[in-house]
């Protein structure tokens, strides 16, 4: 029985006002820095009331499709994925997702994107890395500080692969990796030895320019090494 | 002085204080993100509300249609306002917008799937319970009896990636997996309309046996093997992405 009926859903009127402009932007009809009529005009057009009107505009503007400035009047913004790194982190907040999984989600993945990195980076990109690296070896004292930074250079990493879908996820799961994130999730990390962690992203930056994949993979496989997780010193998991 | 208007102003910026409804908005998603309010759980009635935000009915109105809209309620007359169940259709739709924005690539996404597929399967392969063995054998059996239609075959796919995916025992891997492959297997189904019916039901046969080959790696926990077919039908579904 429960397969014959299911329940009906009507599209409200706001709802199909959005998707009316969202599809004019997703095809370039209307473009970045493009005005939309006012919301007396668009009263006019759709036939519909100002509440509804302002809803659709607030939903667009939610989904940072455009902006509305001082005086009403809103503006098509050009568009980026930070949109999407937000729907992420809600998402892994909203599900609860424990440190342990995004940490060894990390872990397994980053070596296995390594690769992108070794053929697609720019020259910006590897000056953005040392310059974060640089950064990091003048807080090896502080791990609170360094895990930070730290997470800022794999996100570096991960955006010199030129893959933008990468690095959607891995800004989405920047939130999580501070200090009051770990401890919500009653565990916590420590790094083993972080001179030599240093030393082994040196080399990794280095392997990288000399696009040696190989090496390249080691080193984050090696960098992981260094990493553990007070569960896993204490020897019980816990699930968040 | 007085008539140089060049720096005047110039420490301002734009004010963007936050409409009420937005306000409102915030304070409730806030509240159901951080799990104060739980999937299930009702809101108070909308006049209740309008006691607690000091603010006008209309107001309040729209802010829990934005919050309906956005997925986290559900309205119902009668029935009051219910707070949803976490789901991943916001990522998959603003995925599906940067792809018509051309920010990201369906290149990019195969390149995502390769990696987490992978990986998905080969932790799959060592971590299966018996339990997951039974969704995924289900999901399968399933697929096999809608073989004849095209879109409904289609999301088996998407829910046999999922099956894998939980079954691989961790929950970002999960998320990140459910994400890229729905968004393949919409793309397939909604260009159902360029191929043929014989090709469609080529299609299906080839991912259906696919499918089954994968299964039997992760039943007999040989991680290698399950890998090496997994990357072997990622490999037919990017090409015929890019046939379609």
């Amino acid at each position: 029985m429960d397969t014959m009926f299911t329940p009906v859903k009507t599209k409200r009127a706001y709802d199909a006002v959005y998707e009316q402009i969202e599809d004019m932007i997703l095809t370039g009809e209307l473009k970045p820095g493009d005005k939309l009529p006012s919301e007396r005009d668009l009263m006019t057009i759709y036939k519909r009331s100002h509440p509804t009107i302002r809803e659709a505009l607030r939903m667009l503007e939610a989904s940072s499709y455009i902006r509305v400035i001082p005086g009403g009047c809103a503006i098509v913004s050009y568009s980026n994925t930070e949109s999407m790194e937000d729907s992420v982190t809600e998402l892994l907040q909203f599900r609860q997702v424990s440190f342990e999984a995004i940490y060894n989600f990390i872990k397994l993945s980053e070596v296995e994107f390594i690769p992108h990195t070794v053929q697609n980076f720019t020259w910006e990109d590897l000056i953005a890395l040392e310059t974060i690296l640089n950064e990091m070896s003048k807080c090896k004292t502080c791990i609170v500080d360094y895990s930070e930074k730290l997470f800022e250079y794999h996100l570096g990493l991960m955006k010199a692969t030129h893959n933008p879908l990468i690095y959607v996820f891995w800004s989405g799961m920047k939130p999580f990796w501070t200090i009051d994130s770990l401890e919500k999730h009653k565990t916590a990390i420590s790094i083993k030895d972080i001179t030599a962690l240093q030393t082994i992203h040196e080399t990794l930056v280095n392997a990288i320019r000399d696009k040696n994949e190989i090496m390249a993979a080691n080193l984050v496989k090696e960098s992981w090494e260094n990493w553990q997780l007070i569960s896993e010193i204490s020897g019980k998991v816990e699930n968040a | 002085m007085i008539n140089d208007h060049s720096s005047f102003g110039k420490d301002f910026t734009p004010d963007h204080a936050q409409k009420a409804s937005v306000a409102i908005y915030e304070q409730v998603r806030q509240k159901i993100l951080s799990g104060d309010l739980k999937p299930g759980e009702k809101l108070p009635p909308e006049r209740d509300l309008i006691d607690m935000f000091e603010r006008s009915r209309p107001t309040v109105r729209e802010a829990l249609r934005m919050l309906e809209s956005k997925n986290y309620i559900t309205i119902s007359r009668g029935r009051g306002t219910t707070v949803n169940k976490p789901s991943t259709d916001e990522a998959e739709r603003t995925l599906n917008s940067l792809v018509r924005l051309n920010l990201v690539s369906v290149q990019n996404i195969i390149d995502v799937r390769h990696v987490c597929e992978a990986l998905s399967v080969t932790l799959a392969a060592s971590h299966r319970s018996e339990q997951d063995i039974k969704v995924m054998s289900q999901v399968l059996e399933d697929a096999e009896n809608v073989k004849d239609d095209f879109q409904q075959f289609m999301a088996y796919g998407i829910k046999f990636n999922g099956a894998i995916a939980k079954a691989s025992h961790n929950e970002m891997l999960y998320l990140v997996n459910r994400i890229a492959s729905s968004f393949s297997y919409d793309r397939m189904s909604s260009q159902a309309g360029n191929i043929t019916d014989e090709k469609k039901q080529e299609m299906c046969q080839w991912i259906g046996e696919q499918h089954r080959e994968i299964l039997d790696t992760i039943i007999a926990q040989d991680p290698e093997a399950a890998k090496k077919i997994n990357d072997y039908h990622i490999e037919c579904i990017s090409k015929t992405m890019f046939e379609m």
